[in-house]
This record gives structure tokens, sequence and C-alpha cells, in this order.
């Protein structure tokens, strides 16, 4: 009511709620594509559906390459988390505590997300083949998932430590906690959403990420993303979309897992 | 500072050790260093190596691999339309994401957490997947073509995707998200009192909007622009899925001469072009974008 | 039973922008005596919440020394000074319950698990929040918030309790409630306490003595009353309540401290410090209450000048009149609600000798 002649005005204006309304469909129609054609039991999607099927669920598990690709990018996601946690939380508490850090070193950290990740991929493939690493083994792709993963990480802590009320660690020591037991009582217990919310994050772009794994691939590190390229290059059943919607849910999985441990973040940039 | 000198030199006290500090950040610094500032900068070295067939290069260092990129009238074209088009990806981010930014900075819907979580979804599922739905839906055998011909609207499929408008169509869609989200955190920072202000100050929505609203969230269009930009700039999977081999942007294009022809002495130059020529046009835009910030960020 | 003794205090700060070192704190003496409370009082920048946090352990001095009785605290970390200290902002832990946020600090002494519960259930009774044990800092209300934080300073029975401005982010009614709330608490424990504040009023109603301080110095430490009516300096004055100077020159001395002073309205008597010989130049403080207004010429003999009324603005319980008098100057005057003088009239003004006081006047102040 208030809202009438107010700017409120504007929000609630039809032109303008029709025109939101078709970016969100826009935005979700893909998404939507996918899961509904891997259901479908025929080859090609039509509307109206032909039937509800799993045939394509079935021929995704008989399909050894797609089952493998899944199990390596999986590993890779699981590896990628661990690591880049440790680091990226750690170096989030180096600029929570030495006040004197630059933000030139800030910029270098987060760089590996504000570069193309093609670029990134491109100088990684050149460096390995000099250094001799190659792409033969897993090592470089791993370490290019990590590199790519750790920001999310520090980004994500970062964040926690600095909503954090800095009177909190003075009021733990005024009441006798030494600075060891301040951290471990109080510090940590409020920045585990950050940390568990960037471990998220790290998961879900090494799991989903693209770049890096084409050009660091080779025939035993194919990840579930390159393998369905690849796929899509030569076939269009919806086998793929079974193993699309499989990998979403993996995704939806670990947000899921994350909102029940320590609750969803809200992302800013 | 006279009393500085008199005064007894300060306790030594236990708040921290730098030395031990610098321990914390240490395996993130050895990660960056290795991983990133040395491979870029080898990157910088390999373009100037001279270009052989049977090794990746020959010993010496010369100008050859920049003079071929750019004196080549097929890698200008290449390079002249990816920066058409990820210019116009950009314009379009922007006119389909501020409104819907807004939107989301200023509605009480309850709807809210679901509208945000569906901005933010796609940034949770691969691109691979999403253009997938994009040729589920785009393709000659896709929903829209299989449609149109099962009611007898056309005969023959619209050609929607292997085109620059499927390139397009789905580099925004990657692509939007970047912008939404810069955008809705500066308008959210706009104080709804400033528009009413104007308002009571007589002007209308649309000046309001363009008076006030744009020129406020000039921060977030800045960050917003040039995140879409070098997303864009930078996308390989999504003109190779959409464009197939008829549409040539540059980052597929150095991608080949790098995995295929093993051209890398020349694909290094070419990806350094493209990085100089998207960074000109960034710093281009961020001082046109200065002059109106200022007193703002 | 702490007394605390500050002995010349310094702290410097590096202005990193600048390049220089800058003073917080110039050198302060204090001592508090046990069982008081004493306020620092000041505007921002003056170093009041500086010298807390020397007292607290959070910033290191530069030079000097702090005593709980005689002991040198200034190489202890802040967790073995054994202190209570209530944050402007609470900075109750938001993961803990109320009743593990008061139990904390006993649980850092290694307190049984029986004994915190009983403490801990004591000292909420004693702020009057008996049944919010088990709610989270965030469901509680400021007022509430704030005694908890109050509760957990207070459960450790520290040697001394500071308070860094814990009514700031109070609403006015609150404020004024939780002033004798922790003023009858503090009392009733019997600690001694520094409290931190820039709200003048608030310091005169809960401290045994204030500490004035500008620009990392104390101006003047004293009672309250003292503070108001005997100011050490113009700047204390006009901190510390509304204030009327009136420049002259001392042209005589008289008994108990009297001065007559030469001014542009003739010849006043005050009260004065000491100093203040024959032929020095001073200003006389008459606060705005001091000052009485009648249409006719009253009696007494002294202080008697002529005004007219400029303003008039009624303030509820006062009504504060504007009078221009024959300087040039204009007085403020607070007088009872239901005087009622009209704008323009022409009154005589008076006050008497000892509701007065002489300062002198501050450096470039004309």
């Amino acid at each position: 009511m208030a809202n009438r002649f107010g700017l409120g005005a504007i929000v609630t204006r039809p032109l303008l709620l029709i025109f939101v309304a078709a970016v969100y469909i826009f935005l979700m129609a893909p998404i939507f594509m996918v899961v509904l054609a891997s259901l479908n039991s025929g080859a090609y999607l039509r509307f109206p559906p032909e039937g509800l099927s799993l045939r394509w669920y079935v021929a995704f598990y008989e399909n050894t390459p797609f089952v493998d690709a899944m199990v390596l990018s999986f590993k890779v996601a699981l590896i990628s988390t661990l690591v880049s946690t440790i680091i990226g939380t750690m170096a989030a508490f180096y600029f929570a505590r030495v006040r004197e850090a630059r933000g030139g070193l800030r910029v270098v950290l987060i760089a590996p997300i504000l570069l193309p990740e093609i670029l990134t991929a491109i100088a990684l493939l050149l460096y390995y083949h000099q250094i001799g690493l190659g792409t033969r083994s897993l090592i470089g792709l791993q370490l290019g998932h990590i590199l790519i993963t750790t920001p999310y990480v520090f980004l994500n802590v970062t964040a926690g430590l600095g909503n954090m009320n800095p009177s909190l660690q003075e009021a733990a020591r005024s009441l006798g906690a030494t600075p060891a037991i301040a951290f471990r009582r109080v510090t940590l217990p409020l920045t585990k959403q950050g940390i568990v919310n960037g471990a998220m994050f790290a998961f879900i772009i090494s799991f989903d990420t693209f770049s890096i794994s084409l050009l660091l691939k080779s025939v035993d590190t194919m990840t579930l993303p390159i393998q369905l390229f690849e796929y899509l290059q030569w076939n269009f059943d919806p086998t793929a979309a079974a193993v699309s919607t499989i990998s979403i849910l993996i995704t939806l999985a670990a947000v899921a897992l994350t909102d029940r441990l320590v609750g969803l973040r809200v992302i800013r940039f | 500072m006279t009393v500085a000198a008199a005064l007894p030199a300060p306790p030594q006290r236990s708040r921290f050790m730098p030395s031990q500090m610098v321990l914390l950040i240490l395996p993130a610094l050895v990660l960056v260093a290795f991983l990133l500032v040395i491979p870029y900068l080898n990157i910088i070295v390999m373009s100037f190596r001279v270009p052989a067939t049977s090794a990746p290069y020959a010993p010496g260092f010369t100008f050859a691999n920049y003079v071929r990129a750019l004196a080549d009238p097929f890698y200008l074209a290449v390079l002249w339309r990816t920066l058409v088009i990820c210019s116009a990806v950009t314009l379009i981010c922007f006119i389909i994401g501020f409104p819907v930014a807004y939107h989301l900075a200023r509605t009480k819907s309850r709807l809210r957490v679901v509208l945000y979580a569906c901005i933010l979804s796609p940034l949770l599922v691969s691109t691979v997947i999403r253009l997938y739905g994009w040729m589920i839906i785009l393709a000659n055998n896709g929903i829209i073509n299989a449609g149109l011909q099962d009611w007898g609207l056309i005969s023959q499929p619209l050609p929607l995707m292997y085109n620059e408008l499927g390139v397009i169509i789905g580099l925004v869609h990657v692509n939007l998200p970047f912008m939404v989200l810069p955008l809705l955190g500066a308008l959210q920072g706009v104080n709804p009192v400033l528009e009413e202000a104007a308002r009571s100050l007589g002007a209308r929505g649309m000046t309001v909007m363009r008076r006030v609203i744009i020129p406020l969230a000039m921060p977030g269009i800045q960050a917003g622009v040039i995140l879409v930009f070098v997303m864009a700039a930078g996308s390989f999977v999504t003109p190779v899925m959409l464009g197939g081999s008829r549409v040539k942007l540059m980052t597929p294009m150095v991608v080949q001469q790098l995995t295929e022809t093993f051209l890398w002495p020349l694909g290094a130059a070419l990806a350094i072009v493209l990085s100089v020529a998207g960074g000109l046009l960034i710093l281009a835009w961020m001082r046109f974008t200065q002059r109106r910030m200022k007193g703002i960020a | 039973m702490t007394r605390v003794a500050i002995e010349g205090l310094h702290k410097v700060y590096r202005d990193s922008d600048r390049g220089e070192d800058v003073y917080a704190i110039k050198g302060i003496d204090l001592l508090v005596e046990d069982g008081t409370l004493v306020s620092l009082l000041g505007p921002s920048g003056c170093g009041k919440t500086t010298t807390l946090r020397c007292i607290a352990g959070f910033e290191p001095p530069d030079g000097g020394a702090i005593r709980f009785n005689d002991e040198d605290i200034v190489a202890q970390p802040p967790e073995q000074r054994d202190i209570g200290l209530v944050f402007q902002n609470y900075a109750l832990f938001p993961h803990m319950t109320v009743a593990e946020n008061i139990g904390f600090g006993l649980e850092m002494r290694k307190v049984g698990k029986a004994d915190i519960q009983r403490r801990v259930g004591e000292v909420l009774d004693m702020v009057q929040m008996p049944t919010y044990g088990d709610r989270y800092p965030s469901q509680l209300s400021g007022g509430q918030q704030q005694r908890v934080a109050l509760a957990r300073a207070l459960v450790i029975e520290p040697r001394v309790l500071l308070l860094d401005e814990p009514l700031a982010n109070l609403d006015a009614k609150l404020r004024e409630e939780m002033r004798f709330f922790i003023r009858s608490l503090q009392q009733r424990v019997g600690i001694t306490t520094i409290y931190v504040t820039h709200d003048q009023s608030e310091a005169m109603v809960m401290s045994d003595r204030v500490v004035v301080m500008f620009g990392g110095l104390i101006s003047q430490y004293a009672d309250p009353r003292t503070i108001y009516a005997r100011p050490a300096t113009q700047q204390v004055a006009e901190f510390v309540g509304l204030s009327n100077f009136v420049a002259g020159i001392v042209s005589a001395r008289e008994e108990n401290g009297v001065r007559v002073a030469e001014t542009a309205i003739g010849p006043l008597r005050c009260t004065a410090g000491e100093g203040f010989d024959v032929g020095d130049p001073a200003l006389i403080l008459v606060r705005p209450e001091a000052i009485s207004l009648s249409r006719t010429r009253p009696d007494a003999g002294t202080n008697v000048f002529q005004g007219r009324v400029s303003e008039r603005h009624f303030l509820g319980h006062t009504t504060d009149y504007r009078l221009a008098i024959a300087s040039g100057n204009v007085l403020q005057v607070h007088l009872n609600t239901f005087s009622d003088i009209e704008p323009d009239a022409e009154v005589w003004c008076s006050f008497e000798p000892e509701q007065s006081w002489l300062v002198s006047p501050a450096r470039g102040a004309s």
C-alpha cells in the first residue's frame, strides 16, 4: 500500500515482472531440459514427453567410461577439497592475524579465479611439458584443480573472519583464555561456517571444472565433464542427460550437506 | 618526539611472531608461485621462441610470432570477431541482468531466497551440462525446431546453433550470473530512501533510474562488465559446443594451435595478443567509468 | 580488594600514512581506590579507551606502570590479569548460550561443573535474568545482552571491572535505567570499577570520581560535584554541562577565595581557586541555573546587572532564556518552567558569588 507511489511501484510494474520472469526461465531452462530428457523414454525430447523411463540411467551404468570418469572426478574433487581447504584456511588466518598484510598479496592469492581458466590451463600445459611432468599422470591435473579451488576457500574463510567481531577474542582473553584457547573455543567455531562453505565450493568447482581438465587430461585422466564433452561430440542420446542429472544431484548433495552441517552463507561479490 | 626518546623501550609482548605467521601463508604462496606466476611468465617467454617442426621450439628468440599474429588477416579477423561477440554478450548480459538484479534487490517477496538460488544455481552446474541443455533446445532436431515443425509453422529447421546466434545464447547464459551478482551487491547498497528523495523532488521513474540508481550502482556495473567480458573472451567450451567449427573465436583457435598443431610459440603469442587486446578494452572501460564514480567507490 | 595505580602511562601510535608517531596517551597518573567507580570522561580520541585497553592488556603501553595493589601488571597477558571487561558491543560469543557465555571464564579457571552451574545461576539472578540461561545471544534484546555481558564479567569475581562505553548502543530510556542498575550492582559487589564514557551525565550519575581527559592528558580528577561546580579549565567547564563565560580582569582578592573582577558589565564577585592575582585575566563561569531573573532591581548588593530577553525556549522541565547583556554577550539562563518572562522584556540578573567560578582563559580564546 505504502509503496503505491514509492519506488516499490517500479518493482511491481507488470512489464518488469514479465521480463524478470522470462530471464529466470531462460536461466533455468537448459538445466530443466537435461533432467527432463534423462527421464524421457524417447531418444529425443518432445512436448509432450513420450513417457517416463529410467532406461538412460541403465545405459549410463553400463557405460564403463562414464562410470570411471565419475569415480575419477569424485576422487579428484575430494583431494582438491581437502588440500585447498587446508591451504586456503591457513592463508585466510594469516590475513586475519597480520594486519600489515598487503592488498597486493591478496590479489595474487585470488588470481587463479581472476584470470581466465583456459589461459591458466594453457600456461600449465606448456609448463608441465617443459619441466617434464607432462600430462601422463594425475598429479598435474590434481595440482591444477587445487590451484583454482584454493581461492574459493580463502575468500569464504576471509569473509567469515571479516564478519567476526574482533572484541570476541579479547573478551575470551579477558575471561582468562590463552591465545590458543581463545582460538580453539571462539575463533575456530565461528569460522567453521566459512571453512565448510569454502570446502563445498572447492568440491563443486573441482567436480565441474572443464578447461583445466581438458588441457591437462590424458587417456587415464578423463574427468566427468571431459568425458561428457567428448561423448557429445559424436552422440546425442540421453545417456548424457542421465550422467548430467547424476552430476547435478552430486552437486546438490554437497550443497545440502553444507546446509545441514553449518548453514549456507550468502555469497556476495 | 623528545618524549619518546626518554621513554623506556616497549616491553616485548607475545602477540604474534611474524616468522611463525609466515608459515600460514607459505603453502598458498608456493602454490601460486609455482603453478601460476612461473607458468604465466613461461608463456611470455614461449611467445618469443623460434618455431620448429620437429620439436616444440628451436633455440633463440624472435618477434616473428607476434608479427605473424598481428599481420595475418585471418588471425586479425578472428580477434575482431572475438572482441565484437564478447562486447555484444556483455551488453546483452547488462541489459537483461540489470532489471533482474534491481528486482531482486528491492523485492520483498517470500520467493526472494528461491530467486537468489536460481541466479546462483547455474554456477553450481558444469558448463558442459548447461550447454548440453541448450543443444537439446536449439538443435535441428531439438525442442524448438521439432515443435515448430510439428505445428507446421516451418518446413526446414531454423539454424539456431552451430552459428553465432548459438554462441551468443550460450555465452549470455553462462555469464549472466557474473553480471547479476555484482549488480545485486551494488543495488542493495543503494538506499531506497534516495530513490524516494529523488521522487519527492519531482523525478519520474526512468529519471530516477538514470540520474540516481545507475550512477550509484556504477561500481557494480563496472565489476560485472569486466567479469563477463573476461569470462566470455576466455571461454572455450561454449564456442566449441554451440558454434561448432563454423564460428572461429580466438580462444578455441589458440587451444587448437597448442594441442593439435603443436605450434607453441605462435599459440602463446596469440594468447598474449588476445589478453592484451582484452586488457586494453577493460582499461578503456575503467577510465570511462571511473570518471562517473567520483565520490562513490 | 584492589587499588589500581597508573603511573606515567604513555602510548604512541605509528601513523603510517604520515610516517610519524602520534601520542594517544601523553603521561597519565591516576589512583583508583578500592571499591570505587571511576569514570574516564572525554571526547572521542582523548585517550580514554586506550587507557582502558592498556589496563586490560590489549594495548602494550610505551611507558609507565599499571599496578594492581603495588603489583605491576604491564608485562602480564590479558588472561592473567584477572579483570572483568564489558565491551561497547557486548562481545557475547554467538555460538554459546547465555549460561555457556557466563560460565566461560569459570571454565578457564578450572572451576568444577557443579560449581559453575551454581555460580552462573546466582549471577543470572543478580542481573534479574534467571530464566535466560539456555537462550542464545541473538535471541536477546540489547539491554538483556548488556546484562549478560555484565554477568559474564562479574561471575569470575575479577579484581577490577572495566567497562568500555557499555551503554552507547542502548536507546535513551534503557540507558537511563542501566546507569542505576550498573551503579547499584557495583556498590553491592563492592568491586573497583573503571568506566569509559563520552556521556557527561552518565559519568556524573554513576561515578565516585571522574577523570576528564583531553588530548591524551588528564585535565581534572575529582568527584562529580567538583567537576561541575569547580572545573579546572575552560575546556572541562564546556565539556561538562552548559556554561556562560564573562571575561574580566581580577581587581581585588577578598576572604574565602572570593575575587572581584572588572568586566564589561561592571565589577563581579566570584569564587576562585589557587592563583588569580590582581591584574590576571580570568573568565567567570556561571552555570545557566545559577542566574536568577527579576523584573525589579533585587536588593542584593553585588553581581546585579541588566539584560534583555532575546529568545525563550520551552524545554519541559525548565525554560531556556537567552539574554542580551551590556557587554554584547548572550547569557543562557534556565528558570523554573512556571516562571513567565516575555521575550523582549528588560530584566535584572543576579548570581551568588559562591555559585560562580573563575577559570583561566584557554590560550587562543578571546
